[in-house]
C-alpha cells in the first residue's frame, strides 16, 4: 500500500501541473496507475507465498539435469525429493509432469533452477562445465553421478541411494540390474546365430554406433553383433558406400519415424540395394528411451532388442538368402 | 591461341578426367566396382549419383556466384549474399520440425526451394523499389533479410526436439548423398534453365562490370537484365541448396580463381566457372569421403580448406605481378 500510496502521490503532482496546461483532469488514468501498482504488489506477494513452503521430509530438494538420473531417483523411491527436472524427462509419466522444468538435458537454466531452491543438483554431464562453479558459489552443491555406460548404472543407483538415504532400495535395484545383465550376457553367448546389426540414429543421415556406444553394449547383450565394431567414435557419420560393403543382416532404427522403418529406406538409392532392406529386415524398438538412456530400465532395453532379434530369427531362420536382384 | 584460351581449353579437358577419377575412388577401394555382383552395381550407382549430385550442385553455385559478382560488382558477392541460404535453411528446418520431411523425400527440398525463392523475391522487390537494383541496396537488403531469417531459424532450432535439431544441423552442414535420381534430375533441369538464361546474358554481364549507368549507355536494358540475372542466379542457388544443403566457398572462390586464370570475359568465364565449379565440388566431396573413411566429414570443410589457400595464393601472385615494373 505504501508503494501504491507513493505512486499515488508522486505522479499526481506531475499530472496536476499537466492539468493546468492541458485543461482537463484525467482521473480515469489515475485509477489505472493505482490499479497497476496494486496488481504488481499483489502478484509479488503471491509469488513469495508460493515460494515459501515446504522442504521435503529430509529437507533435501533435488534437481536432475538428465532424464536417466530422474528415472534413477524415482526408481530408488526418492521421487518426492525432486523439485526440478529437464524438459526431456518423461518417465515415470504419471508423476514426472508435476515437477517444474528447470532446463534441457545437461543445460540447466539458471533462474528457473534457483527459483525451485534446490539443495543438490544432480548431473552426469553439463554442457557448460563452468555452471558447476557458478552453482557451488551460490551454495548449491553439484553432485556428479557418472552414468553414461552400462557398467556405471548400478554404482550410480547406489550413489544416489546413499545421497537420498534410500540405500536399501537402491542396493537391491542395483543388484537386480547387475544379475540381469549377467543373465543376458550368458544367454547371448549361448545364442546359436548372432546377426550383424547396423544401428541407425537418424533417417536422413547415416549415423551409426561405435563399439563403445551405450546402445551397442545393449545390442551385444541381446545377442546381436554390431556392424560398426571397427569404428572409433561412439556415434560417427559413415558413408553409405561403407554400409553397402558391410552389408549387415538387419537394420535397427533408433529414431522416431511416422513411416514404417522399412519404408524410410526402401525408396532411397543405395539403401534399397542392401540385403537387409531387400529382405525387409528393418526394425525399430517400441520404446526408444529404454535403449538410449543408461538408467534403471536398461533390462527392458535389452529385452526389447532381444525381442526384435528373436522375431527376425523366427521370420528368416528357414528362408534362403535375399535374391541377387530386388 | 591466346594464353587464356589455352588455359580454358586445358581446364575444360581436365573436367571429364577429374570426374572419372572421382567416380573410381571411394571408401570401398579405388577402381571400378565389380559390376557382375549386385553389391558392385549398387556401389557404382551410388558413386555415379554422388558424382552427378556434386557436379550439379557445384556448377550451380559457381554459376550463380559468377553472375552475382558481375552485377553486384563486389568481390565478396557469392550465391548466399542475397539471403537465399538462410531462407532455404529456414524452409528445410520448418519441414523437419513439422514432420513434413518424413512424409515424402521431396518435402524437404521443396520446402527449402520455396522459402529460398520467396526470400529472393522479397529482396528483389524491396531493392527494386528502394534503389533500382543498385548493388549497395541489393547487398544491404540481402544482409538484412539474411539476418532476420537466421534469427527465425535460431528460434526454430531452440524449440526443436533433439532428433529435429540433429537433422537440421546435419542438413545445414551440407550433404551430397541424394536420396533419388528423380530429385537430382529435377535440380539439374532447373540449373540448366538458369545456366541457359545466364549464358544468353553474357554481353550484358560484361557491360555491367563497368557499372549499370555505363551499361545503360551501352544499350543494356538494366531494368530487365538485372532482375533476370538475379532470378536466374537465385533459381540455381535455391535448387542447389535444396538438394545438398548449404555448402560454402564454391560460389565465392571458383569464379574469382577462374577470372584470374581465363580472364573476365563472361562469354568464356561463365561456362568455364560452371564446369570447373562442378568438378571442384566433386573432388572436394571425394576427399570428404576418403580422408577419414569410413567416416564422412562435411564437404564444406574441404571446400574451404582446399579453396581458401589456393585463392590466397592467386591473390598474392596477382598482387606481385602488378607490383613488378
Amino acid at each position: 500500500m505504501t508503494a501504491a500510496g507513493q505512486a499515488d502521490a508522486c505522479p499526481s503532482r506531475r499530472f496536476a501541473s499537466n492539468e493546468t496546461r492541458n485543461q482537463k483532469p484525467e482521473t480515469g488514468q489515475w485509477r489505472r496507475v493505482v490499479a497497476c501498482w496494486l496488481a504488481l504488489a499483489l502478484s509479488a506477494l503471491t509469488a513469495c507465498i508460493r515460494q515459501e513452503p515446504l522442504p521435503a521430509d529430509s529437507g533435501m530438494r533435488l534437481v536432475s539435469t538428465a532424464p536417466h538420473l530422474t528415472e534413477c531417483v524415482y526408481a530408488i523411491g526418492a521421487g518426492h525429493l525432486l523439485v526440478g527436472r529437464t524438459a526431456t524427462c518423461d518417465y515415470p509419466p504419471e508423476v514426472v509432469s508435476e515437477i517444474s522444468v528447470v532446463g534441457d538435458f545437461a543445460v540447466p537454466w539458471l533462474e528457473p533452477l534457483l527459483a525451485v531452491r534446490p539443495t543438490h543438483v544432480l548431473e552426469t554431464v553439463l554442457s557448460d562445465p563452468a555452471l558447476r562453479d557458478r552453482l557451488t558459489a551460490l551454495n548449491i552443491p553439484v553432485v556428479h553421478v557418472p552414468c553414461t555406460r552400462l557398467d556405471q548404472i548400478p554404482d550410480a543407483l547406489r550413489q544416489l541411494g546413499t545421497l537420498c538415504d534410500r540405500s536399501a532400495c537402491a542396493n537391491q535395484l542395483a543388484d537386480e540390474i547387475q544379475s540381469g545383465i549377467e543373465r543376458a550376457r550368458q544367454a547371448a553367448s549361448s545364442r546359436q546365430t548372432r546377426p550383424r546389426v547396423l544401428l541407425l540414429f537418424a533417417p536422413d543421415v547415416s549415423i551409426t554406433a561405435g563399439p563403445n556406444a551405450f546402445v551397442t553394449t545393449l545390442l551385444e547383450l541381446a545377442g546381436g553383433v554390431s556392424a560398426g565394431h571397427d569404428l572409433e567414435a561412439d556415434y560417427p557419420r559413415v558413408s553409405l558406400e561403407w554400409i553397402i560393403t558391410q552389408d549387415p543382416d538387419l537394420l535397427l532404427c533408433i529414431f522416431e519415424t511416422t513411416l514404417p522403418p522399412l519404408e524410410v529406406y526402401a525408396g532411397q538409392t543405395g539403401w534399397r540395394s542392401l540385403r537387409a532392406v531387400r529382405s525387409g529386415r528393418v526394425y525399430t524398438v517400441t520404446d526408444l528411451n529404454t535403449v538410449s538412456r543408461p538408467g534403471p530400465r536398461v533390462l527392458d532395453g535389452i529385452a526389447q532388442i532381444k525381442a526384435v532379434l528373436d522375431q527376425d530369427a523366427e521370420r528368416f531362420a528357414k528362408q534362403s538368402p535375399a535374391p541377387d536382384r530386388p | 591461341m591466346t594464353p587464356s584460351r589455352t588455359t580454358t581449353c586445358l581446364l575444360l579437358l581436365a573436367v571429364p578426367v577429374v570426374l572419372v577419377l572421382c567416380l573410381l575412388a571411394g571408401p570401398a577401394g579405388f577402381g571400378l566396382p565389380d559390376t557382375s555382383t549386385f553389391a558392385g552395381r549398387a556401389l557404382l550407382e551410388l558413386r555415379l549419383l554422388r558424382v552427378v549430385t556434386g557436379f550439379v550442385v557445384g556448377a550451380a553455385l559457381a554459376l550463380s556466384g559468377c553472375a552475382l559478382q558481375a552485377i553486384l560488382r563486389n568481390a565478396l558477392a557469392e550465391p548466399y549474399v542475397l539471403g537465399v541460404s538462410s531462407g532455404s535453411s529456414l524452409g528445410a528446418a520448418l519441414t523437419i520440425v513439422t514432420g513434413l520431411a518424413q512424409l515424402t523425400p521431396l518435402a524437404l527440398p521443396a520446402g527449402a526451394f520455396v522459402v529460398g525463392g520467396l526470400t529472393l523475391l522479397l529482396v528483389c522487390l524491396v531493392s527494386g523499389r528502394a534503389g533500382h537494383y543498385s548493388p549497395n541496396t541489393l547487398i544491404l537488403v540481402g544482409v538484412v533479410a539474411s539476418s532476420m531469417l537466421s534469427s527465425l531459424l535460431m528460434l526454430v532450432l531452440a524449440l526443436a526436439d533433439t532428433l529435429a535439431l540433429h537433422s537440421i544441423t546435419w542438413w545445414m552442414m551440407g550433404n551430397l548423398q541424394a536420396t533419388s535420381w528423380t530429385l537430382v534430375l529435377i535440380v539439374a533441369v532447373l540449373v540448366a534453365i538458369s545456366a541457359a538464361l545466364l549464358f544468353s546474358q553474357t554481353p550484358a554481364l560484361n557491360a555491367l562490370l563497368l557499372g549499370s549507368e555505363t551499361a545503360r549507355h551501352l544499350g543494356v536494358e538494366t531494368r530487365i537484365v538485372l532482375p533476370l540475372v538475379l532470378g536466374a542466379a537465385a533459381l540455381a542457388t535455391s535448387a542447389a541448396v535444396s538438394l545438398a544443403g548449404c555448402i560454402g566457398f564454391v560460389g565465392l572462390i571458383v569464379p574469382h580463381t577462374l577470372r584470374r586464370m581465363v580472364g573476365a570475359n563472361h562469354r568464356r568465364l561463365l561456362p568455364t566457372a560452371t564446369l570447373c565449379g562442378g568438378a571442384f565440388l566433386v573432388v572436394c566431396d571425394t576427399f570428404a569421403r576418403l580422408l577419414f573413411a569410413p567416416r564422412e566429414i562435411p564437404v564444406g570443410v574441404i571446400t574451404a580448406l582446399a579453396g581458401g589457400p589456393f585463392f590466397l595464393y592467386l591473390l598474392l601472385r596477382n598482387h606481385e605481378t602488378h607490383e613488378t615494373p
